[in-house]
């Protein structure tokens, strides 16, 4: 007997993790840690899941801190999907927008540098390019931010 | 969020005794690093063979430690786990910190 493709008739989509949380640091921690965890079950090899777990911890705490500034007066929802050779991880939020102008990144720091240059932060968004082999974002029109990270494994 | 701290002559020796620094612990792993480290002048050395991930948050707090140090003291980093050593080299901080791969290694270490 033969699956049946439902999805863009080549490999099925498989939804690992989907669900909503509080904005907050200690519901982010766990909503990092249970994503992981569908990864580790679904065996995804160790290297993937932990660039997989920096980049969505990153990605929620910036909506934490930026979309919804710290009020903790939001939900989060999170997707964890595998798609063929790709794990998709999307976020949605309905905070404040992205900010239109670039987003601020800090870049690696090189050797030499005078110890009162050194950022303490800023890295969030370099990890997330880093680790995804695709990022992208929008808000709907109902004031949704949405945030999709597509990592290879 | 739990640091211990022993004297391994010649350096003071902390240890995080919790297995993630992220963002909902980072401000507090900052002010406990800081008073661990504060009384003591001197070599300290951050042992992280219990820590499992940091995110960018934890790695501001090590950083934002570090800098509030006075001259006569450093600080050193030893046992980091794979995805730990990883946000390290992506930022290139391991170019910045001293890092051993065991407390026993740095603390015989010749730190010059």
């Amino acid at each position: 007997m033969r699956m049946l493709d439902v999805s863009n008739g080549f490999d099925m989509n498989v939804i690992l993790l989907d669900f909503e949380f509080d904005s907050d640091f200690i519901s982010v921690r766990e909503a990092v840690i249970s994503a992981r965890d569908a990864l580790i079950h679904r065996q995804i090899g160790c290297e993937h899941v932990t660039k997989i777990e920096l980049a969505v911890a990153e990605a929620l705490n910036n909506v934490v801190e930026h979309a919804y500034k710290e009020t903790c007066n939001g939900m989060i929802c999170m997707k964890v999907e595998q798609s063929g050779k790709s794990i998709i991880v999307s976020v949605m939020d309905h905070g404040l927008p992205f900010p239109s102008d670039k987003l601020s990144v800090n870049e690696p720091v090189h050797a030499g540098v005078a110890l009162s240059d050194i950022p303490e932060g800023g890295f969030g968004w370099y990890f997330i390019r880093t680790m995804a082999e695709n990022v992208n974002h929008r808000r709907s029109k109902d004031g949704i931010n949405h945030l999709q990270m597509e990592f290879r494994v | 969020m739990n640091l211990s701290s022993s004297q391994m002559e010649p350096a003071h020796v902390v240890t995080v005794d919790s297995n993630r620094i992220d963002a909902a612990v980072a401000i507090q792993f900052k002010d406990l690093l800081r008073a661990k480290m504060a009384p003591i002048e001197g070599r300290h050395i951050l042992d992280l063979s219990n820590v499992e991930f940091v995110d960018s948050s934890g790695l501001g707090a090590i950083v934002a430690a570090m800098k509030m140090m006075e001259d006569n003291q450093t600080l050193e980093l030893a046992g980091l786990n794979p995805g730990v050593a990883k946000v390290f080299s992506l930022t290139r901080m391991d170019t910045v910190f001293v890092i051993h791969s065991t407390v026993e290694e740095g603390v015989s270490a010749r730190v010059g």
